[in-house]
């Protein structure tokens, strides 16, 4: 037991000190701004691959879509930098909760079966694209999410936007 | 020192026996890594006291420290090894189990 403390103000000090350091893991936007950008780049290249290469409509939804892609990775750029200058960095969201690892994983290999499905039922493996895209970005704001808004989550929604 | 819990896993430990380690240790279970300004400000700890906490947690062996760089400024940053976050884990339920004994034990008549 500590010294100074009880054992419950033990756990209440452990239990805030810990808060605080998962609060400070990304931006309330970051999961939905970050997820769309996911899907609007592969709907992007899956919609050009639909139209035909050389159609002026699929060069520019192809672009549009590329665009949507180098803003995704710039916007994780971005958060290490913001982490790395904040001074904390955040535990990936597989060892924050690490009972949804494995279902992470089953998840993705269904929405990998769906597009396969999708390519199939079609033809065109553009539809994949889109399908996977979509299911792929819904999913990414799903497991990231919990982070700042479920309870039992390290993290607390007080302290979301902290920095 | 650690005593084992009642499970058999590690239960209360030496390590985290006063204040500003149990923060220092608690802050750094909620994240993969932190810099040692930082940790001291939101721990509400004096750079005197969380090098003492660091220093001990480390030859414990369940705190790594690292030197690092952001641009040209130097930075000390602090992470909890596999052990450490075990033996934290095994040390709250140790308190967690303290605490329900503590309260059925005040609501017996």
């Amino acid at each position: 037991v500590n010294r100074d403390i009880t054992p419950q103000g033990a756990l209440q000090t452990a239990e805030s000190a810990r808060a605080a350091a998962a609060a400070r893991a990304m931006p309330a936007w970051f999961p939905a701004v970050t997820a769309a950008l996911f899907a609007a780049c592969l709907t992007g290249v899956g919609s050009a691959q639909l139209i035909g290469m050389h159609q002026v409509a699929a060069k520019v939804t192809g672009l549009a879509g590329t665009a949507c892609g180098i803003a995704f990775g710039l916007m994780y750029v971005l958060l290490v930098v913001r982490w790395k200058r904040s001074g904390v960095i955040p535990l990936p969201p597989s060892c924050a909760q690490p009972r949804n690892g494995l279902r992470d994983l089953w998840i993705f290999a269904g929405i990998l079966a769906a597009s396969a499905v999708a390519w199939a039922a079609t033809g065109y493996p553009g539809w994949a694209t889109i399908v996977f895209g979509i299911a792929e970005g819904v999913h990414h704001w799903r497991r990231i999410l919990p982070r700042l808004f479920d309870p039992a989550s390290p993290a607390t929604p007080a302290g979301r936007d902290a920095r | 020192v650690t005593s084992a819990g009642p499970d058999g896993r590690p239960g209360l430990s030496e390590a985290f026996a006063t204040t500003p380690r149990l923060k220092v240790s608690a802050f750094l279970a909620g994240c993969a890594e932190a810099d040692f300004a930082t940790i001291a400000e939101i721990c509400e700890l004096t750079p005197a006291t969380l090098s003492k906490a660091a220093t001990t947690l480390e030859n414990a062996g369940y705190l790594r420290i690292r030197k690092g760089h952001i641009g040209r400024r130097p930075r000390t940053w602090l992470s909890l090894t596999k052990a450490g976050r075990s033996a934290f884990e095994g040390h709250l339920a140790a308190l967690s189990h303290l605490t329900q004994q503590g309260q059925s034990a005040a609501g017996r008549p």
